[in-house]
């Protein structure tokens, strides 16, 4: 209306520079680690560092614990039980999640229906547990986890999980459940449904969406948790984020190339859910505050 | 909402029975309770253990020992260190994160070709674990051979030596954590900035308020709530942090990135000695409710000043 164009052009360059300059933050890290995992050892190392080069499959065959040709990854030899990892994470993964949700979801529908001190009490304590630092808690969990026969167990782990999980999960669909107008329930009421029966058939197909984005985002959360596995576990229970650091000998050496791979599949499940979640998201990051 | 005067313990009780009564549905909540417990009860533990002389090997001879670990944390040169690089890796992270994060919100909250694909990118450095993004820093900022310092050399800059040198490993891990972090203070913020109505923009413009002034006026007043909230949220990850260092760094070289949290690790697992371990992480604790609590009452005074209320 009254910018001249040339302010105008100058703006919008500037724009499009700080966005690239944002999408290279955001996105070189990741494309560093994908193309270091199909480096040979000698590119891996090589300095300055190489931007193209021959791809090379045995780091992945490696970390997959696959056949590698003797010799091929440098002199190192590295033991890691990184798929037995990947199928721990999974089994966790998926074993928190159905906890989470047994437990969490009717707790979700009952604090959206009820009046505010409730609401506030529950509020406060997922808080506290958020901020207590995870030692304060998992040393003495270790404790009472080897006299209960729970350490390096995936019952063990996946209660343990729940300390990161279930406020996560009842914050999230609290919010979804208060987002139905009870004129809905009441009409349901009105017909004679009981309260389960209300949650059960009116309520619950209601916030499906939100349910299944919830479910993957805790999937996603377990997935991450790294100190509570790096204590309570240990070989036979141990995720793949703890398996990860088996590497950390050898990334800062000649085979960063394994460590890169090994890093690229512990995230390549995210990766796959990213677009799915993208929109549910946020309101898991304020968990306990606002709506 | 956290330090309210809360009404006595047998009114609250007599209050939930008879909320149970009426309203069969406060049973749902009941598992839930108890999986919490799983937590809180453990917590009441460490408190316990830490005036006993727990040790990992001999937990058959725990005895009570009073005051003597606390005074010996207290003592320690150690502690003070470990409390001194806790608290700058909060400073640091929290005075980059969120001024970088608004702009990171404001930048993206314009319009430009490929802003959907570019917004959806944001989430993903805060979905991959943490132990990951160390690792691919970790590879990034290698000294010899690094990407990092080839781009250093690209642009005329002196060279570094990142997590491998005690003058700049602290610095190296906040780089590290901002990956995540400003992903995360952006994501929250653009949330918040797209429930600003245009409108008042509009009026402001028609006034002749220039860009700054619109910003200095009405987005930082208007967005003081969520600032606050963001600093909570970073505040209580940036104090607590272990993966990102342990992965980086193992809290060295030398003591350089050692924080209470990494400090009560060693202790309790490499050194075995969860007894003296735990008012590390007690204290730790105490920090957290001490600076959460404080942020929790900003927030509130905060939203009333805004009208959130």
């Amino acid at each position: 209306m009254r910018t001249n164009p040339v302010k105008k052009t100058i703006g919008r360059i500037i724009l499009y520079f700080l966005v690239a300059l944002f999408l290279i933050w955001t996105i070189f890290p990741f494309y560093w680690l994908f193309t270091m995992s199909f480096k040979s050892p000698i590119d891996a190392i090589s300095n300055p560092p190489k931007f193209t080069f021959k791809v090379f499959l045995e780091n992945y065959k490696a970390a997959l614990n696959m056949y590698v040709k003797p010799g091929s990854l440098g002199f190192v030899v590295v033991q890691v039980e990184f798929l037995k990892g990947f199928k721990n994470s999974m089994i966790i993964g998926f074993g928190s999640v159905a906890v989470a949700l047994a437990v969490g979801v009717p707790a979700a529908y009952a604090l959206a229906r009820t009046r505010s001190r409730l609401q506030k009490t529950v509020g406060l304590m997922f808080l506290f547990v958020r901020f207590i630092p995870t030692f304060a808690v998992v040393i003495p969990l270790f404790i009472l986890w080897r006299q209960l026969k729970l350490y390096d167990t995936y019952h063990g782990m996946i209660l343990a999980y729940q300390m990161n999980l279930l406020p996560y999960l009842i914050w999230m669909m609290k919010g979804y459940f208060a987002d139905i107008p009870i004129e809905i329930e009441e009409a349901a009421k009105v017909d004679g449904c009981t309260a389960w029966q209300v949650f059960r058939n009116v309520a619950l197909p209601l916030v499906a969406p939100g349910l299944a984005a919830s479910a993957v985002l805790v999937f996603v959360a377990a997935w991450n948790t790294f100190e509570i596995g790096y204590i309570l576990s240990q070989t036979r229970a141990q995720p793949v984020t703890v398996a990860l650091t088996g590497y950390s000998s050898t990334y800062t050496g000649q085979i960063q190339g394994l460590a890169a791979a090994a890093g690229t599949l512990v995230m390549l499940p995210e990766l796959l859910v990213a677009g799915y979640v993208q929109k549910y998201i946020v309101r898991g990051l304020t968990l306990g505050h606002g709506k | 909402m956290m330090f309210e005067a809360s009404t006595s313990v047998k009114e609250h009780v007599s209050d939930w029975v008879l909320y149970a009564r009426k309203n069969p549905m406060a049973m749902w909540l009941i598992p839930s309770f108890l999986v919490a417990c799983i937590v809180l009860a453990p917590f009441a533990y460490s408190v316990y253990y830490s005036f006993t002389n727990y040790h990992a090997m001999h937990p058959d001879q725990v005895k009570w020992v009073g005051l003597v670990n606390w005074i010996k944390m207290f003592q320690h040169p150690n502690f003070w260190q470990a409390l001194n690089v806790t608290i700058r890796f909060w400073l640091m992270g929290l005075a980059l994160a969120i001024p970088l994060g608004l702009g990171a919100a404001m930048l993206l909250n314009q319009e430009f070709q490929g802003r959907k694909v570019v917004r959806a990118l944001l989430i993903v450095p805060i979905m991959i674990p943490n132990v990951v993004a160390a690792l691919t820093w970790n590879i990034m900022m290698q000294p010899l051979g690094g990407v990092l310092n080839f781009f250093l050399i690209k642009l005329h800059l002196p060279i570094q030596r990142w997590l491998t040198s005690t003058d700049t490993a602290l610095n190296s891990v906040v780089i590290i954590d901002l990956w995540w972090s400003i992903a995360f203070v952006a994501l929250v913020l653009m949330a918040a900035l797209q429930s600003v109505s245009d409108e008042i923009y509009d009026s402001a413009k028609v006034d002749g308020a220039n860009g700054l002034q619109r910003f200095l006026y009405i987005t930082l007043p208007l967005l003081t709530p969520h600032l606050i909230l963001v600093a909570i949220y970073r505040s209580i990850d940036l104090l607590k942090v272990f993966g990102i260092i342990y992965m980086a760094t193992e809290g060295g070289p030398g003591r350089t990135t050692t924080t209470l949290h990494i400090e009560a690790y060693d202790r309790a697992f490499r050194q075995m000695l969860m007894g003296e371990g735990l008012p590390y992480a007690l204290l730790l604790t105490a920090v957290l409710v001490i600076i959460v609590g404080f942020l929790e009452w900003l927030w509130g005074r905060s939203r009333h000043f805004v009208g959130a209320e």
